[in-house]
């Protein structure tokens, strides 16, 4: 079941979004099935997936772009389900900005505010205010061509924020700068955000983007939730196989169940905490991530603990992203060494070290198909 | 932008009304030469103050297509300066209204039609005439023609254009001419003979004499107005008036049966009669439609009106799609020519 | 553990209510497809129903059409059409490939000259070449002896004009065909060591495969359905597109005109579909992005297309250069004195000078008028949400045009428009139906390229504007449009070039208040009077490259005002 618990940056319980039973077809290609969310007043929610998950169909859905074919949307208690794009209350922004590049940064910002009948004086103060906000106030007077990436995404964002809009609609907004101007964007967003108070949903397909980012997380897989949940609960506590690949690197160990909290993998036999109600012998796939295994400062007692072969180690940087043997089986772990690690212990492809896979970190799912009761 | 374009459309659509709409002008469908209707419409205009001609201009057959095309919706207010196998066919379809105009009785009697009232009455008369190129001729060495038979002759392969009498009135006038003249049989062997040395068909009966005049070709089948007009412009051509006779046909004048402008078009007819428009009709036809004017074409020697052949209008009217289909059978297919 | 979506309550689709900006958007789309329907494929329908009808009006089914092909003498027209038109296009296209090569793929020197120089035939109705090669090639011509006795008048004669008049579309297709070609796989065939040879025919033709194939069908209807050549030099070699002249004006067969014309309409329709399909294809392979090829010196085929273009683009000037004399020569052959006696239209058919200013103002007015129904047209095709079947009506009534030879619609305008019960048949013989002829037989390519101009900007200006509650025409004249100016002067410049030079579209229904100079020149070719035929088209022709002059100075000080932003 998905939780939906507000998170701790939302106090108000009741939702300022609330989706239901949103599903939409393309012809026979159902790209969302029956939705249910909902958005609470001040967060920041990412539609994280891969493409033609149905994230964006999700997020123009709501923008009314393209209107859902069956389910109810409502926007601060009112039902906007039918509203078309100019009667809903959000500013958008997206990964290809989408400013009028024969206007002026200022006439940028200021588009909407003209059509809504604002005073000339009202307007200029309003844009001074808003590129203040966004850092560019030396920029009123220039074209968006003589911007760069970076900089024309934050007149995007200033330009979306003019109305003052109930809701803050990101479409990829980051995709297309580099790495660099990403990084720092992200945190810049996100603090605006936050002092704006503005109820946001960014698509994204980078996890990292989302972790960093969001007060909580949607995973989304072909047209269906899959969690929902701060990044801390989507990375930590995958709901499932799907999000635990899709949301940072992954071991998956196939085996049996052999207990209700045991299950063996290729002759290894893995403890993990709390218990499944499947039957003994059900397929199931034991997930742990690479940087969970811990190999210095083992206590005997432990369970989960093995021999190790050394294979390949791959130097990444800040860390060994090593192979692990696992001794008298043929089960092979990635395992995640730091270089304190790697230094203190003295590990080198071939050698031998202990490793615990601890149980609390272990996620058990029950193979698809395999998990009839 | 939507509201300015149909402020355009509505615009243009105005113009358009208001050049119907205005009063006294008539649209007159003619199949004359552009050079001769700016005389005549001068004259007319002159003498009947507040009627304005907008002319139609286009060849014999043309003309005749844009009329029967138009049945439905007729354009024209009046005809004038058509060729009388045409506007009888016409007359045929019910499209013209019947109308004596003041002073018909003053014109010949075979220049009218012979409907009380009449339909149409005759303006003046044009006939075929050779043009030939004396210069081309000198190079090649070949004689003046002095006969259609002439022409029938081996010398002239590939030296002679002629128009064709589907869509030139000319054309058709000779066509007519030559099957009356000689008879059906006779007529079409002819012909026969003819087409071996024919370089090219033309559409319009002017056509061959400017390109005899050019020298593209030696001798071209036409009418004696274009062919004195041309040599005056100053080509080195000769005008071969043809010894067994010419075929002619006659321009005439008719108001249609639809025309909202009766009176105006009354008044063209009128003045289409009078002893004055006969003094125009003469500077270019030797033969007018009232007696005793006589003609001044400087560059044609021999008496027109003495060598016409025998025209029979109904019959030439009434065959013309049999003659023509029989012409296009026998002629019209063969495509590669010298 | 896995979530299962608990069904929402029973489903009923969701309809999006409409705002303003949807219902004015909807409503113009419609409008406007209502006046292609009007103005394109009504005409044509009542064509169709012409065929099938006897001259009194009564329904004869086929018996036309029965008659049409018991006639040798007219199906003869249809291989001759076909004929022409293949020979023409494999001879038109082969040259424009030389030529293009030249220009895009060689350091040969004057490319931009030879890129000149190959856009003169547009500017000139396609009467011109065949009057200039009459005084080329006639009996009486400078280069007469090059034929070898052959005659000017029949197909060759009407090949050679139609490969001159059809060069620069096929040199534009072409051009951006091998223009556009990956420099990576060009390097890729250095390294392998292929010789140039081998390169070319392994990564230049295969590279320009579907801009060689979209250029043949695309001059190959132009040629089957051009009316001007044939008309002027064809002599006694019929093709359908003179058939349909003769049936309708010689012979007031209006019905066999209406049969020849349905025939006409089929290489045509038949063309465009397999192009259309192509291009499908084409745009698939094209998505890799290129890195732009920089050809390199080399001598020998520098020199060897140095000296294929320079011939191309002599004969080109010749062709021009000798309309020009004949226009100014006193009485030709015989006396070459220079005058401007035949620039007198006034005493020759056609309708003097007066025609021309018609022309200018028919041209403007197509110009003004088609530009503003095509660009919001093609926005409102490519911007309204929603109504995919009045988008896609839209569309195929567009594109239609491409399809229809100018006689065939014209004829189609007569049935029409001068229907008796027609109420809008106040417009026949007026000004109104030159243009909505004209700008319908035009719409289809600048259509597409207000279309192209369209995707080339952000999609998604619209939906920041609604969501910023900015009506769309606002957006539309604030940004579309400033940012389309290139593409919509563009469009005006393609209309007024056409609608001075066209022939075919209008030779059925100009009036004697609106006479053109293009048919004027039509007319006095006819009529004999070569020589001012010829003056008026060059009167034409100049007339094109002044306002395509002006055009380019203009747009050149425009664009620099305005467009400022474009720079850096």
């Amino acid at each position: 079941m998905q939780t939906q618990t507000p998170s701790a940056a939302s106090s108000s319980p009741e939702p300022y979004l609330k989706i239901r039973g949103v599903t939409k077809r393309f012809d026979k290609f159902t790209a969302l099935q029956a939705i249910d969310l909902d958005i609470y007043p001040g967060e920041f929610v990412s539609f994280l997936g891969p493409s033609g998950c149905g994230k964006t169909t999700l997020l123009r859905a709501i923008s009314g772009l393209d209107v859902q074919s069956e389910g109810t949307i409502s926007q601060g208690g009112k039902d906007i389900s039918t509203l078309p794009v100019n009667q809903r209350d959000f500013g958008i922004v997206f990964q290809s900005y989408a400013l009028f590049p024969n206007l002026r940064i200022k006439d940028n910002v200021a588009y909407g505010l003209v059509s809504a009948g604002r005073s000339r004086s009202e307007i200029s103060t309003r844009v001074t205010e808003l590129l203040a906000l966004v850092g560019l106030s030396d920029q009123a007077m220039k074209f968006p061509a003589q911007l760069s990436g970076g900089q024309q995404q934050r007149i995007a964002l200033a330009r979306a924020l003019a109305l003052s809009p109930g809701l803050l609609l990101l479409d990829e907004p980051l995709s297309a700068l580099d790495a660099r101007v990403r990084a720092r964007l992200r945190g810049e967003i996100r603090d605006l955000q936050q002092r704006l108070g503005i109820t946001t949903i960014m698509v994204t397909h980078d996890q990292e983007e989302a972790l960093t980012m969001s007060d909580r997380i949607v995973v989304m897989s072909r047209g269906r939730i899959e969690q929902v949940g701060t990044p801390d609960e989507v990375y930590s506590r995958p709901a499932s196989p799907f999000v635990a690949d899709f949301v940072g690197r992954m071991n998956f160990l196939d085996g049996r169940l052999v207990a209700p909290n045991q299950a063996n993998c290729k002759g290894v036999d893995l403890t993990f905490a709390g218990e499944m109600t499947y039957a003994a012998e059900t397929q199931v796939t034991v997930c742990v991530r690479p940087e969970d295994i811990v190999v210095r400062n083992i206590n005997g007692a432990n369970t989960n603990v093995f021999d190790a072969d050394v294979g390949v180690m791959e130097f990444v940087g800040n860390h060994f992203a090593t192979t692990l043997h696992i001794n008298g089986t043929n089960l092979n772990v990635a395992a995640d060494l730091s270089m304190n690690d790697v230094r203190d212990l003295g590990v080198k492809p071939g050698g031998t070290i202990k490793a615990l896979l601890p149980a609390d970190r272990l996620r058990v799912f029950a193979t698809p198909g395999a998990a009839a009761q | 932008m939507s509201i300015r374009n149909l402020c355009t459309a509505a615009a243009l659509a105005l113009c358009g009304l208001s050049t119907i709409a205005r009063a006294q002008e008539l649209t007159v469908y003619t199949a004359l030469e552009a050079d001769q209707t700016k005389a005549y419409q001068a004259a007319f205009e002159k003498a009947n103050a507040g009627v304005k001609i907008r002319w139609v201009r286009d060849s014999t057959g043309v003309v005749t297509a844009k009329l029967l095309a138009e049945k439905s919706n007729p354009q024209a207010d009046v005809i004038f300066g058509l060729a009388a196998t045409s506007i009888m066919l016409l007359d045929k379809e019910g499209m013209l209204m019947a109308y004596a105009p003041g002073g018909l009785d003053k014109i010949k009697p075979a220049m009218r039609d012979a409907a009380q009232p009449p339909k149409w009455v005759g303006m003046d008369v044009w006939a075929s005439a050779l043009c030939f190129n004396t210069i081309e001729a000198g190079k090649k060495k070949l004689a003046a023609p002095t006969s259609w038979a002439d022409l029938a002759k081996a010398d002239y392969r590939g030296q002679i254009a002629m128009p064709n009498p589907a869509s030139s009135g000319t054309g058709y006038l000779m066509v007519s001419g030559w099957l009356q003249l000689m008879g059906e049989d006779k007529g079409w062997a002819f012909m026969d003979a003819l087409h071996q040395n024919i370089a090219a068909y033309t559409h319009s009966g002017s056509k061959p004499c400017r390109q005899a005049a050019a020298g593209e070709y030696t001798v071209g089948l036409s009418f004696e107005y274009r062919a004195n007009r041309t040599k005056k412009d100053g080509a080195p051509i000769d005008v071969v008036l043809p010894s067994e006779g010419l075929g002619w046909d006659m321009e005439a004048a008719a108001i249609m049966a639809t025309t909202k402008k009766a009176d105006a078009a009354k008044k063209l007819l009128d003045w289409s009669v009078t002893p004055e428009a006969n003094q125009l009709y003469a500077q270019n036809f030797a033969i007018v439609a009232v007696p005793g004017i006589q003609a001044r074409l400087e560059h044609i020697k021999g008496d027109v009106e003495k060598m016409l052949v025998k025209n029979d209008f109904t019959w030439a009217a009434t065959n013309r799609e049999r003659i023509l289909n029989e012409w296009s059978r026998r002629y019209g297919g063969k495509t590669e020519k010298q | 553990m896995t979530a299962v979506a608990v069904e929402a309550a029973p489903a009923r689709p969701v309809r999006q209510r409409m705002s303003r900006d949807d219902v004015i958007m909807r409503v113009v789309l419609t409008l406007l497809a209502a006046w292609l329907l009007l103005t394109v494929l009504l005409p044509l329908w009542s064509l169709l129903a012409k065929s099938f009808e006897s001259p009194d009006g009564r329904f004869v089914g086929l018996a036309n059409f029965v008659q049409y092909f018991a006639n040798p003498q007219l199906t003869q027209s249809i291989l001759n059409s076909v004929w022409i038109a293949f020979v023409s296009t494999l001879l038109c296209v082969f040259l424009a490939f030389l030529y293009a090569y030249g220009v895009t793929r060689t350091c040969m020197p004057w490319r931009g000259a030879f890129k000149i120089v190959a856009q003169i035939p547009l500017l000139a109705p396609s009467l011109l070449p065949a009057i200039s090669l009459v005084y080329l090639f006639g009996n009486q011509g400078f280069a007469k002896d090059i034929l070898f006795g052959h005659s000017i008048y029949g197909p060759i004669g009407i090949v050679m004009g139609e490969v001159f008049w059809a060069f620069p579309h096929a040199l534009i297709i072409v051009t951006t065909a091998l223009a556009t070609a990956d420099a990576r796989l060009y390097e890729a065939a250095d390294a392998l060591k292929a010789g140039a040879w081998r390169t070319f025919w392994t990564v230049t033709v295969p590279g320009a495969r579907y801009g060689l194939i979209s250029a043949t069908f695309v001059v190959f209807t132009l040629i089957i359905t051009d009316f001007g050549v044939p008309k002027v030099i064809g002599g006694q070699y019929d093709v359908l597109a003179t058939d349909i002249y003769k049936q309708v004006i010689g012979q007031q067969n209006f019905q066999m005109g209406a049969v020849v014309g349905l025939i006409l309409l089929l290489p045509a329709v038949l063309a465009f579909v397999i192009d259309q399909v192509l291009q499908r294809r084409q745009s698939a392979l094209l998505s890799a992005r290129a890195v732009p090829y920089q050809p390199k010196p080399n001598r020998a085929i520098d020199t060897a297309l140095f000296a294929a273009c320079g011939l191309i683009a002599v004969a080109i000037l010749v062709i021009i250069g000798v309309a020009f004399f004949a226009s100014i020569a006193t009485l030709w052959p015989y006396n070459l004195t220079p005058s401007l006696k035949n620039y007198n239209f006034d005493d020759v058919d056609g309708g003097g000078w007066e025609s021309f200013f018609n022309s200018l103002q028919m041209a403007a007015l197509a110009a003004v008028f088609g530009t503003a129904v095509v660009f919001l047209g093609a926005y409102l095709v490519e911007k309204t949400r929603g109504y995919r079947p009045g988008r896609a009506i839209y569309q195929f009534l567009a594109l239609l045009p491409l399809a229809v030879p100018g006689l065939v619609l014209g004829l189609g305008y007569i049935f029409f428009f001068n229907a008796p019960g027609n109420p809008l048949n106040l417009v026949y013989g007026t000004m109104v139906i030159l243009v909505m002829c004209t700008v319908a037989h035009f719409y289809s390519v600048a259509h597409l390229t207000a279309v192209t101009a369209l995707k080339q900007i952000d999609q998604e200006f619209e939906t920041v504007s609604a969501s910023l509650r900015v009506p769309f025409y606002r957006t539309f004249f604030r940004v579309t449009l400033p940012v389309c100016l290139p593409a919509v002067l563009d469009i005006a410049m393609y209309l007024f070039v056409n609608a001075l030079t066209t022939v075919s579209a209008v030779v059925f229904l100009y009036a004697p208040q609106t006479t053109l100079a293009s048919i004027a020149v039509l007319n006095m070719d006819d009529a004999g009077d070569v020589a001012p035929a010829a003056a008026m088209a060059m009167t034409l022709f100049f007339t094109a490259v002044v306002v395509r002059v002006l055009y380019t100075a203009a747009t050149r000080r425009l664009l620099a005002r305005s467009q400022a932003w474009r720079l850096r």
